[in-house]
């Protein structure tokens, strides 16, 4: 693999409103060799850091809290970082906060005109998940008229990649990309089949539209998916087309474990994460609104498994680059003390959307301090020596990370 | 160790608080296999400390037949050697997951303290406040401040408390294998219970060849079952006919241990229709027996057979090995057991019996080789497939290592 044809800087937007979905960007971009990556949030995207990156990836969730996270600025910022000659790259809900699909637009990043067929006035009857069905936006409704696997084709070849809500687009010719081409066996109709046909196959499920010098790429399906492979490849061959010229730094490193204290470091977040994922796994059937979005509890227990997974990786570094590891071991502690309270007001049948909103923050900011620390780590691997070049930087010792080329 | 056991197991010295992780060596388990063998190497290595070893086979926690037996191994106070019994049900395969595939707990606590292990964390739990409390009781509170009702219990009653060699190390509820008096160690050290959740993954040397191999052997053990479950299943146990066709009045459901094709195991109802198969609000409706040995004893006694369930709850709650206190109970009615029961976990006289090496099984070459391989004993005695050099060849592929059948002899 030429790993510098894959040292893009990559920023993936996990702030207000993002769910769990950018995990898949993680686990995807580290099996393709994409290591320069780096998690931000609406206070970094307002701060102005993308101008460091390449490319700026807003993963799904749900846009309504993406925008309000953002506000005026935070949208704005990214508007010019695409001006400039940046590549957005948006999914599901990236892709609805980037288009103008309604004649009244809410005041989001509102690039370009795309309509999408799954708007209405007057949407069709669902036939499962009423819950998650429908999101009303303006005068009438986003529906989403299918979920799970689904084909799509670039016009020569077509594969298989995941619908959770993103939009099939009408978009000039020129622009499209993807094309939604029909359904499989597993896809989940929430409406009837007929009608998801109608409203599904044919238009547009990726488009690529140049912005001022910078580029959008936009999907409804979730093509960085790990368990969509050919899906993950599209994801690559769009990904490298990006040519590397972010400069200046990421976020670094302020503390670098080794020996005693790094397995200290791990056995105490290993500790509360553990009883927490325990607590989590015996839970079932509970469901919380936050914002627009529905999460329900296995995407906690997923975010704690892949957290997990990282640990155990981590256990097999020789040492972690790690940005504030007392705030994760406390981070980790709260997690497990807002899980064992879920449980039990759960038990006695007392809402739990408060403590439920926390948690799914600190599983959140969690789980990036952890991957922050293997993204680090692995940035070494790519660089000519594969060493750490020895200054000091921002009171760490620096792991390379201020020559992002 | 890289494959079908943990990375480490765990020295827990409750004297100090100190849990040490040792690195189980390939060399190590090549010499000693797994199970009550590898166990007692342990033993023999701590014994300055007064070690109970809980210990894994190969198998445990694998898709082999049978594979969920954990064994623990201690100088019996019954017998004065040191002895194994079987951990059945989901325990052994939950130790395993949890990160350790055997633990040695040496020493005393200085008050009492539950073990909680969990993902390759050892915690020491203070369980002053369980010290006292029935077994039922302490299931219930360790599973609640632990967060899951899937963490598996090996825990003491007042029995194992007043140090009693009349008493069990139950499992979960229930009662098990433990015929050697060994809740009495548990006592001895403040050690109110283990708790274990397992989470954790295992790797196999060759998986594919594993696979195909347990699939076979699953068709062997298959063909060879009797076709009964629950009391069909208990031929080996000395239980009149009568009794069965009364037990058979309550019989509610049969139950397997993990990855077991034999449900020897059946769960009585006495506070409710035994038919009603859905939960309801009765929170007690009754018990599981998994112990047919236990079971014939009490009824040789004389225990009415429609009594029989309450006694062995009671037994259960108060950690009292059913098999060693039934003599006392001859002669005796539902009530007059029930009160004697209490009396027997409170006193401070030992009970003399015998103490056989499983209470499950006749013994055996085949069951030998299941106590080292971490098959269940019972399904061992079963079926003939079942045997040392199935095992050595099955350890073979998923190890990579060479074993002969000798390997699975103690």
């Amino acid at each position: 693999m030429d790993s510098i044809a894959r040292s893009q800087k990559i920023g993936i937007y996990i702030g207000k409103g993002a769910s769990y979905s950018w995990i898949w960007f993680v686990k995807t971009f580290d099996a393709l060799g994409f290591h320069n990556v780096y998690f931000i949030d609406e206070n970094d995207v307002c701060e102005g850091v993308l101008r460091h990156f390449d490319c700026f990836i807003l993963p799904g969730g749900d846009p309504f809290q993406v925008a309000e996270g953002l506000e005026t600025d935070g949208l704005a910022a990214i508007r010019r970082f695409v001006e400039e000659g940046g590549t957005y790259i948006g999914v599901c809900a990236g892709t609805y906060l980037s288009i103008i699909f309604h004649d009244d637009p809410l005041p989001w990043l509102n690039f370009e005109k795309v309509p999408v067929n799954n708007f209405s006035l007057d949407p069709p009857e669902a036939i499962r998940m009423r819950y998650k069905y429908l999101v009303s936006y303006q005068d009438g409704y986003v529906y989403h008229p299918v979920r799970g696997p689904l084909r799509v084709t670039d016009g020569t070849t077509s594969f298989s990649a995941p619908l959770y809500g993103g939009p099939p687009m009408i978009a000039p010719r020129e622009y499209i990309m993807l094309e939604y081409e029909g359904f499989e066996d597993k896809t989940l109709y929430l409406i009837e089949e007929d009608k998801a046909f109608e409203t599904m196959v044919g238009y547009a499920a990726g488009i690529h539209i140049p912005v001022g010098a910078g580029q959008l790429y936009l999907f409804g399906p979730h093509c960085e998916h790990p368990q969509y492979p050919r899906a993950n490849n599209y994801l690559n061959d769009v990904l490298v087309r990006i040519t590397p010229q972010a400069e200046g730094p990421g976020r670094t490193a302020t503390d670098i474990l080794r020996g005693e204290k790094k397995k200290r470091f791990l056995k105490s977040v290993k500790r509360e994460l553990s009883s927490a994922r325990i607590i989590a796994s015996g839970m079932t059937d509970l469901r919380w609104k936050i914002g627009e979005k529905i999460w329900e509890d296995e995407k906690i227990t997923y975010f704690l498994t892949e957290t997990w997974k990282t640990i155990k990786q981590l256990q097999k570094h020789d040492c972690l680059p790690v940005e504030g590891p007392s705030t994760l071991i406390s981070m980790a502690r709260r997690i497990h003390v807002l899980l064992s309270d879920i449980r039990t007001l759960s038990k006695e049948g007392r809402d739990t959307n408060t403590e439920a909103a926390e948690l799914i923050d600190l599983t959140k900011l969690l789980s990036k301090g952890l991957f922050d620390c293997y993204f680090n780590y692995k940035r070494r691997s790519w660089m000519p020596d594969g060493k750490d070049c020895g200054r000091d930087y921002s009171g760490g010792k620096c792991l390379c990370m201020h020559t992002v080329r | 160790m890289d494959y079908l056991y943990t990375e480490y197991y765990l020295v827990v010295d409750l004297a100090t608080g100190e849990a040490e992780e040792v690195e189980l060596e390939e060399e190590f388990v090549q010499e000693n296999v797994g199970g009550a063998k590898l166990n007692m190497a342990l033993y023999e290595e701590h014994k300055d400390g007064d070690p109970v070893v809980l210990g894994t086979g190969p198998f445990t926690s694998t898709l082999v037949p049978g594979g969920c037996l954990g064994v623990i191994t201690a100088k019996s106070p019954v017998t004065g050697n040191v002895a194994h019994a079987p951990i059945t049900w989901n325990a052994g395969a939950e130790l395993k997951l949890s990160g350790y595939s055997f633990v040695v707990i040496k020493n005393k606590a200085d008050n009492p303290t539950y073990l909680w292990l969990h993902d390759e964390i050892a915690d020491f739990v203070d369980a002053s406040a369980l010290w006292g409390k029935d077994v039922w009781e302490t299931v219930d509170v360790i599973r609640d401040e632990q967060g899951e009702d899937r963490i598996q219990l090996l825990s003491i009653g007042k029995a194992g408390e007043n140090k009693l060699s009349t008493a069990q190390i139950m499992n979960n509820y229930w009662g098990d294998g433990d015929r050697f008096g060994f809740g009495a160690l548990f006592g001895e050290k403040n050690l109110k219970a283990v708790a274990v959740r397992g989470m954790g993954e295992l790797d196999i040397d060759d998986a594919e060849a594993f696979i195909e191999k347990t699939e076979e052997l699953l068709g062997k053990v298959k063909s060879a079952l009797p076709g009964k479950s629950g009391l069909d299943a208990i031929d080996f146990a000395d239980i009149p006919d009568d009794a069965k066709a009364a037990l058979k009045s309550q019989l509610h459901r049969v139950e397997a241990d993990f990855n077991n094709p034999f449900a020897y195991k059946f769960f009585l109802k006495y506070r409710e229709d035994p038919s009603v198969m859905k939960s309801t609000d009765v929170e007690e409706p009754g018990v599981l027996i998994s112990d047919p040995m236990g079971l014939a004893a009490l009824l040789k006694a004389g225990v009415p057979a429609d009594a029989v369930g309450e006694v062995f709850e009671k037994a259960f709650k108060l950690g009292l090995n059913p098999a060693a206190v039934a003599s006392k109970l001859s002669g005796k009615d539902k009530d007059a057991a029930l009160a004697e029961l209490d009396s027997l976990a409170e006193s401070s006289e030992a009970e003399k019996f015998e103490a056989t090496f499983s209470p499950f099984a006749p013994s055996s070459d085949r069951m030998e080789a299941a106590y080292i391989a971490g098959i269940c004993p019972v399904l061992a005695s079963k079926v003939e497939a079942l045997n040392a050099e199935m095992f050595a060849e099955l350890m073979s592929i998923g190890t990579g290592m060479d074993f002969d059948a000798d390997a699975f002899k103690m």
